[in-house]
């Protein structure tokens, strides 16, 4: 009966008042239109719209006001309005409405690329069932990071594609094993390779980056060296087990950038030489140990620990968060960008079982307006907003979360012409919280919702992909920003200028 | 410990073995095809082991270490100080055929070679079988690639006296549309692209991965034949690349939306639909874990059956025609598989076993001759995905089949020291016929089998020239049996090993033909037609407790 209703209230209101929402699919390589592009407008939990284009690439809508999601498909790959991938920005929303120009949009269309390549050993044998580990140049709510973007399995010619790819900067390792080495009891047996970097360096700070542009095809051979595998034995002194030996079979995973860890083929029989992580997690307890593995044969001697926990409490600052929504602690691993969470319980109380040693950014969420006012840490180190977790922390958070946050919406002006698709940041003048990115809309508006009420600085910038939680990099930009308060409970409309320049 | 232990010890064996008085064995690996050195082969050079057969010892007890050399640039290899006695040598290098790789018969793959060594070899050379390779596009009638796609090879060969198609490897189209399959040994292959990649995912609650495609194809085999029978297959030659280009026309795609009754949100569901032949991916479907509403996308114009399959657990069937638009309302009544139950029913005394039986001495009595049967039902029109169900009779003499589904099954009876004399369920003689139909929600009547201890000996010697390890001997009952046709293998006499013979058991008394065939991928022996065809059968009697004994001078295929 609800949808029903709904159906006859947009009805109406779509008599009453229709706006086009309309415009061209543009490939932004050829700039071209684009043919026989899908093209897909929908309302936020609400209905949807779809057409295919036609040679001169255009697509033309009529709907009621509102905010909408505007997105093109072709051939598995989808691109929203004014995102430039998949894999890139928050993407702006269309804001359809009187006075609003939606008539003639362009949704640029940046087609995928590709990176493809020969792995070879020495003798410049094509090597088969080696896997191509893809990691990418990102930024993630302002912060640089480096992610796993996918991996490819060589075939029998040795060749790999990793497609289709947002355009970026990209790193590639290959690991593998000698197809001689992986059975029988011949001496080659022990033969391994190393784990190697394009284009074809096993140390880390040589590895160079594979640039891809939209709809370009990259080509990355990769050459293997053979080396002789070390035999690395994994003692548990202590653990009562008969030779020392472990309770359980650890797991092995190969370092990478920034912490990445990329999973070793289970219990290879030898290892290449490399950093590794040595985990081994049983019946509650855990151990990890991170060694360095040359040429020769290595023990390594875990202790089994209890693993790390985080216990802690919330307490509100003054109205406990409405009813019906689960308030959460996340904690947000600076490493990786992986995110853990933990439900809020009646008295406030949250636990984290295990971790891991990381740093982590504990954050509120689940409940909209909720954020951390104040944080205290007991058995670990907690500066600039950052929990520093070691293996065997066993960690108290104390909490203070505030509802207290005001709104503050505005546009992004060019002059005198709004600005769509670019970044508006917020940043906090006081404190440790992370500044807040926007990607603005069609209408170059922007709409924090809930925003910690307190003083800020407001700037805007045609660059996505800054990296405005990092302090050196904002600071050219925070010279000229516009302050604003924002009061609990109110709304703040607010224009900012464009920033001339793309600063770095 | 114990593996660094061995690659410590490793070096010193070698070592100690490397006496300058040893021969060299040398020679060179080819591709037995063009002729072309093979490089970075590994040779295996291992000592067969020698046992003095008046101590039950080893001879050569250093010979269990095997030796390894890869092939240089020109395919040579070489081995020094090699102490004189027998070796076996083989090589292996990835896209060439192993020896341990199931021996087709199309293609009988070498044995490693046996080497007398007494004196230095060079020039052995080593022949390698090249696999071959599938490869091809599949694009658009517009020539845009077609990306996400599930490719399957299939072998339509014979198992068992059916002929049936086999699943084979399945790859996925890059965003070229691309797709290889490589060490494929030679022989003929379907190729079919079978649907866009996807399947079934449950979601609880919002959570919905909705697909949303508006176009779709219909699976397709290479050639453009939507069903087996009338697909071309694709010939592979050792060694060479063969290529798999097509075209899937696509159409306006839509979603068919229903609930499934009795659904238990506990296991994996798998929705296909279904035109006619039964091998398609499965279909791209949204399913709401809590109340079973489902949604499957990209779904061409067409007829289909819709098949949809939670784990072993429960099946329903329902058709649907897509007309231009989407079709909503599909219930699918998922039905409890079902359990077929029998008993056994042993009829007179136990013969004595015939006094030249391997298990040896005369006269059991009839309660030592224990004896048992399996009870195996196997689809009629078998489907790479329907497997065989198998039973076996338990002490109390009944047994029970789970997990059977509604269809058409073929039972058949394996026994040991037994023969079936009457299969029935209700008023079915399954015997005579042993097609059983199950329908849906209803199980068969139990079934009854009447047997009686005992049974007769075949014995037989295959002396045809040109007859190997493979060739095989058909033994067909002129009178219904339980076991239908049943087909041996020859296996070499073991004081005589130029000499094959055959041996079949527990048969029941009466007329039999018995006919040679070269392989059993010839002998499509469960068709009736095919056996009223053949000709040239050698006619043996079996009589309970004996031994009849023949010779086959000639092979029917």
């Amino acid at each position: 009966m609800k949808t029903l209703m709904l159906g006859i209230v947009a009805a109406v209101a779509a008599a009453a008042q229709t706006c086009p929402v309309a415009g061209v699919v543009i490939d932004a390589v050829r700039n071209t239109p684009v043919e026989r592009a899908r093209v897909i407008l929908s309302e936020e939990g609400g209905a949807r719209q779809a057409l295919t284009t036609a040679a001169d690439g255009k697509f033309a809508f009529s709907v009621p006001e509102g905010k909408y999601t505007l997105y093109a498909e072709r051939n598995g790959w989808r691109i929203m309005f004014g995102n430039p991938g998949p894999l890139a920005g928050f993407g702006s929303a269309v804001i359809a409405g009187p006075g609003k120009d939606t008539a003639r949009l362009t949704l640029r269309w940046r087609p995928p690329g590709a990176i493809f390549g020969k792995v070879v050993d020495e003798q410049e044998e094509p090597v088969r069932n080696a896997t191509v580990h893809l990691m990418r140049d990102d930024v993630f709510e302002g912060r640089k990071r480096v992610l796993k973007a996918g991996s490819a399995t060589t075939d029998d010619r040795g060749q790999y594609r990793l497609s289709p790819l947002t355009a970026g900067t990209y790193y590639l390792l290959v690991t593998g094993s000698p197809w001689y080495a992986t059975g029988g009891s011949s001496p080659d047996r022990a033969a391994v390779y190393r784990a190697t970097y394009y284009p074809g360096v096993t140390d880390i700070h040589d590895a160079a980056p594979v640039t891809l542009r939209s709809g370009a095809e990259v080509q990355a051979d990769i050459p293997l060296r053979t080396a002789t595998g070390a035999h690395l034995r994994v003692r548990c002194p202590g653990s009562g087990g008969q030779d020392d030996d472990c309770p359980g079979l650890p797991d092995l995973s190969v370092h990478t950038f920034g912490g990445i860890e990329i999973d070793e083929q289970p219990q290879p029989v030898a290892i290449p030489p490399g950093r590794y992580t040595v985990l081994l997690e049983v019946g509650g307890k855990t151990a990890r140990r991170i060694v360095d593995v040359g040429s020769g044969d290595a023990t390594v001697d875990l202790t089994l620990k209890p693993s790390p926990l985080i216990t802690g409490k919330v307490t509100f600052k003054n109205a406990p968060p409405k009813p019906g929504a689960t308030l959460y602690v996340g904690l947000l691993d600076e490493t990786t960008g992986e995110a853990v969470g933990a439900p809020v319980g009646p008295g406030g109380a949250f636990r984290f079982d295990n971790t891991g040693g990381s740093r982590f950014r504990p954050y509120l969420y689940g409940s909209a307006g909720m954020f951390i006012a104040k944080l205290s840490a007991e058995g670990a180190p907690f500066k600039d907003g950052v929990v520093d977790l070691t293996e065997e922390t066993v960690a108290h958070l104390s909490i203070l979360a505030s509802g207290e946050t005001g709104r503050l919406k505005g546009y992004a002006m060019t002059g005198d012409t709004p600005a769509p698709a670019v970044l508006v940041v917020l940043a906090p003048r006081e404190g440790t919280a992370a500044p807040l990115g926007f990607q603005t809309e069609s209408d170059g508006s922007f709409d924090y919702e809930n925003v910690p009420a307190g003083d800020y600085l407001l700037f805007a910038v045609d660059k996505l992909d800054l990296e405005y939680a990092n302090p050196v990099v904002t600071r050219p930009y925070l010279a000229a920003a516009t302050a604003v308060h924002v009061p609990a409970r109110a709304v703040v409309e607010q224009r900012v200028p464009l920033t001339a320049g793309a600063g770095n | 410990m114990r593996m660094i232990l061995f690659v410590l010890l490793a070096p010193l064996a070698l070592l100690a073995r490397d006496s300058p008085a040893g021969y060299t064995f040398g020679g060179t690996v080819v591709n037995s095809v063009t002729g072309e050195p093979v490089k970075g082969a590994r040779v295996t050079l291992a000592e067969i082991p020698q046992i003095d057969p008046a101590t039950g010892m080893l001879l050569n007890p250093r010979g269990a270490a095997p030796r390894t050399a890869a092939t240089g640039p020109g395919g040579e290899y070489l081995f020094a100080g090699l102490p004189a006695g027998q070796y076996r040598v083989d090589a292996q290098k990835p896209g060439f055929a192993l020896y341990s790789a199931p021996a087709r018969s199309e293609w009988a793959i070498p044995a490693p070679d046996n080497i007398d060594l007494t004196a230095p070899v060079s020039g052995h050379i080593i022949r390698l079988p090249p696999l071959g390779v599938i490869e091809g596009k599949l694009a658009d009638q517009h020539g845009d690639p077609l990306g996400g796609v599930s490719v399957t090879l299939f072998t339509n060969d014979i198992a068992d006296g059916v002929r049936h198609a086999s699943r084979g490897r399945t790859a996925v189209t890059d965003d070229r549309g691309q797709f290889r399959f490589w060490d494929l040994f030679p022989g003929k292959y379907f190729v079919k692209a079978m649907g866009r990649v996807g399947g079934t995912s449950t979601y609880v609650g919002d959570s919905a991965v909705r697909y949303d495609s508006w176009e779709g194809f219909h699976p397709e085999y290479f050639g453009g034949a939507r069903d087996m029978d009338s697909a071309t297959p694709l010939a592979v030659e050792a060694g060479a690349d063969a290529r798999a280009d097509f075209t899937l026309p696509l159409e306006p795609a839509f979603k068919i939306r229903g609930t499934l009754e009795n659904y238990a949100s506990s296991e994996a569901v798998v929705f296909k639909l279904l035109e006619g032949d039964p091998n398609v991916a499965d279909s791209r479907v949204s399913l709401d874990g809590t109340t079973g509403k489902f949604e499957i996308d990209a779904v061409p114009s067409g007829q289909y059956t819709l098949r949809v399959t939670q784990g072993e657990r429960a099946r329903g069937e329902t058709t649907v025609t897509v007309k231009g638009g989407d079709v909503a309302g599909v219930s699918v009544v998922l039905a409890p598989a079902m359990t077929l139950t029998g008993s056994e029913r042993l009829i007179g005394p136990s013969p004595a076993r015939p006094a030249d039986s391997t298990n040896g001495g005369a006269g059991q009595d009839a309660a030592e001759v224990g004896g048992f049967c399996n009870v195996a039902l196997s689809p009629a029109a078998p489907a790479p995905d329907d497997d065989s169900r198998t039973g076996r009779l338990e002490l109390d003499g009944g047994f029970s089949i789970e997990g059977v589904f509604p269809g058409q099954y073929r039972l058949r009876l394996y026994c040991s020291n037994r023969y079936v004399v009457s299969i029935v369920s209700g008023s079915s003689d399954l015997l005579s016929n042993p097609l059983l139909t199950v329908q849906p929600g209803v199980p068969p009547p139990p079934i009854e089998i009447g047997m009686k201890p005992g049974g007769g000996r075949l014995h037989g010697k295959l002396s045809v020239p040109g007859a190997h390890p493979g060739t095989g001997v058909l033994l067909a009952p002129a009178f219904a049996a339980s076991t239908g046709p049943e087909f041996d293998n020859v296996v070499p006499v073991s004081e005589s090993p130029e000499q094959l013979e055959f041996e079949f058991t527990d048969l029941a008394p009466g007329d039999y033909l018995a006919y040679g065939f070269s392989s059993i991928q010839l002998a499509e022996y469960r068709n009736p037609a095919f056996l009223s065809a053949l000709t040239g059968g050698e006619s043996v009697r079996i009589e309970d407790g004996k031994t009849t004994e023949v010779t086959l001078t000639s092979l029917v295929k």
